[in-house]
């Protein structure tokens, strides 16, 4: 490595903090057309400083001067007559458009770039890997748990009032399907839990589900009222007591409320 | 050319003599005086658990849950050495539990945990709250007009939810309760508004009304129940059989590590496919119903409780005949 070199790149780095002067800019800009390694230099230099303030890095590993060189060198020069004291505009507004479809064309090409990347995590429906392994499931289960429903009408199907469909988390995905693989040796007697999906369920805002579910929260919080660490608190999250009429409910809100 | 720093390197013996000394003085003074009153993790929860079962007070509390807010009055008193106690919802519909009765000797399934017992289940693992939970001590906060210690409760795996708990100092009672998932984001929170220790009682204060439920009078834990007619392969860990129970034709099973419960109910049904399959959220609470056959007989499997959708997807899956149990 020359002593011209480490200069060289000396006055990049000083230009990556834009603390290069007139005369280095002049060195890197005369330079680069000779030697491709200082766009690559440029290229890395600014990959650590993105690294290094924690940004994000599309490895976009496409070189897009050259394309652009070539569209430059293939495009029409201006001819004789508008070359008149006008043309300033005319070549600044060309500049800019230029440098307009250039912003584009990095915006769509980033867009393409991370957008495939990302879907298919949270598009995964978690339900699936609870799928038993290796045997087949009777005809009248439901074997493959619908597609989420958020790809077809861009919303998810809404719980029963009062309730709301659990995020599954993305990243235990892998290590959970080990576990149940895990298991499932274990066990001679596997029977065939239909899988359960955290993303979407059957149950639609009518009064038998919300009973059911109402029912189970109440079993639940006596249970827990019995066996848990907190007295009666886990009442606080029974949401009705099933079989209390409207009646029952205005003959009795009095004394409850007013007794404290 | 860089520069030795010598300023660091220069010897100071009286300095760092006295300064280890203070520091000495110091760490003493405090471990005499301002730990002594902060008392052991363990001391908090075993007074709480206690101090749940066996003082008396009323107060007002807020149920929070996905942008919904409840509020409760709840009353707790001890005659005779008998538990008497009442939670009254005063927002939504009326709803109310009693349980009149329980011997403040009697320490069910979670408070033996709590305090620090440990319980074998079936797979032969000894079960104790701080096993699976990293507790520490978040310093004091003011709840309720009175002064709290925060003590978070770290789960040491997936497989459970975090609490955050606010314990009144003097008494251990809890004034807030918290149950956050693995992303830190706040599923429920618990907390008086009010509180009023050792209140003047009377048995109407204990009365039930038209729409009260009863609850269990005593289940004092001795050892985990014995699986009956299923088992679940895989439990989180430090989760023991608390309780199962026959009913009609099906089983409904209660499993506790001390902190969190689930209820899981198996119960026969006619044809599989007219049972949908789902999971809700109503703040911590999971409720997830799914169906497996067994030879021609459908079931219907639902579990509920305050644990993660995962997990509640492998405990259920999990599901086979004891094999005590004759199919």
């Amino acid at each position: 490595m020359t002593s011209s070199d480490e200069m060289l790149k000396e006055s990049l780095s000083a230009l990556m903090d834009n603390q290069a002067s007139e005369i280095e800019l002049r060195r890197i800009l005369k330079q680069l057309p000779e030697d491709a390694s200082i766009g690559a230099t440029w290229h890395r230099y600014q990959l650590a400083s993105t690294v290094m303030h924690r940004g994000q890095i599309a490895c976009l590993n496409l070189d897009l001067s050259t394309a652009i060189s070539e569209a430059i060198a293939q495009e029409p020069a201006l001819s004789g007559p508008t070359a008149k004291p006008t043309s300033h505009w005319l070549r600044w507004g060309g500049k800019s458009s230029l440098a307009a479809s250039v912003a584009l064309a990095v915006l769509i090409g980033v867009q393409q770039f991370s957008a495939p990347a990302v879907a298919p995590l949270a598009v995964q429906p978690a339900g699936e890997i609870m799928q038993p392994t290796g045997s087949d499931a009777p005809a009248n289960v439901v074997a493959s748990v619908p597609e989420m429903t958020l790809q077809e009408g861009g919303q998810v199907q809404s719980a029963p009032d009062g309730f709301a469909l659990p995020a599954p988390m993305a990243r235990t995905v892998s290590s959970q399907a080990d576990r149940v693989q895990s298991f499932s040796n274990q066990t001679l007697q596997n029977l065939q839990v239909q899988p359960v999906s955290l993303n979407q369920t059957d149950w639609r805002n009518d009064p038998e589900v919300q009973a059911q579910l109402n029912q189970m929260l109440l079993d639940h919080a006596n249970r827990s009222a019995v066996h848990g660490s907190f007295g009666l608190l886990p009442f606080t999250r029974v949401s009705t007591v099933p079989g209390s009429t409207e009646a029952s409910l205005n003959s009795t809100a009095e004394p409850a409320a007013g007794k404290r | 050319m860089v520069k030795p720093i010598r300023a660091f390197s220069r010897p100071r013996p009286f300095w760092l003599g006295l300064f280890f000394v203070s520091l000495f003085a110091f760490l003493a003074s405090t471990k005499a005086t301002a730990l002594e009153p902060l008392a052991t993790v363990d001391d908090l929860l075993r007074q709480l658990s206690q101090s749940l079962q066996e003082r008396s007070f009323r107060g007002h509390l807020t149920y929070e849950f996905s942008g919904q807010m409840d509020s409760l009055v709840i009353v707790h008193g001890l005659h005779n050495g008998v538990e008497q106690e009442k939670i009254v919802h005063l927002s939504g519909p009326v709803r109310e539990a009693v349980r009149q009765g329980r011997l403040a000797s009697c320490i069910n399934a979670g408070s033996f945990l709590l305090r620090g017992g440990m319980a074998s289940n079936a797979q032969g693992v000894a079960a104790s709250v701080n096993q699976y939970y990293q507790f520490v001590l978040r310093g004091e906060e003011r709840i309720a007009g009175r002064q709290a210690a925060i003590i978070q409760m770290a789960p040491k795996d997936a497989s459970r939810y975090g609490v955050t708990l606010a314990l009144d100092k003097s008494t251990g009672l809890p004034l807030m309760w918290m149950i956050q998932n693995s992303q830190k984001k706040i599923l429920e929170r618990m907390q008086f508004v009010d509180i009023q220790l050792d209140p003047k009682l009377n048995d109407n204060d204990f009365k039930a009304d038209g729409v009260a439920v009863g609850v269990s009078k005593e289940s004092c834990f001795s050892e985990p129940a014995q699986a009956a007619q299923w088992h679940f392969a895989w439990l989180p860990p430090g989760f023991v059989l608390a309780q199962v129970s026959r009913e009609h034709s099906g089983e409904f099973l209660t499993f506790t590590d001390g902190l969190a419960v689930f209820s899981v109910r198996i119960e026969p049904v006619a044809g599989i496919s007219r049972h949908p399959v789902g999971a809700v959220l109503r703040g911590a609470t999971l409720a997830m119903v799914t169906a497996f056959k067994e030879g021609d007989q459908a079931y219907r499997l639902s579990l509920t409780g305050e644990i993660p959708p995962e997990t509640a997807q492998i405990v259920l899956s999990s599901i086979g005949r004891s094999a005590k149990a004759a199919p």
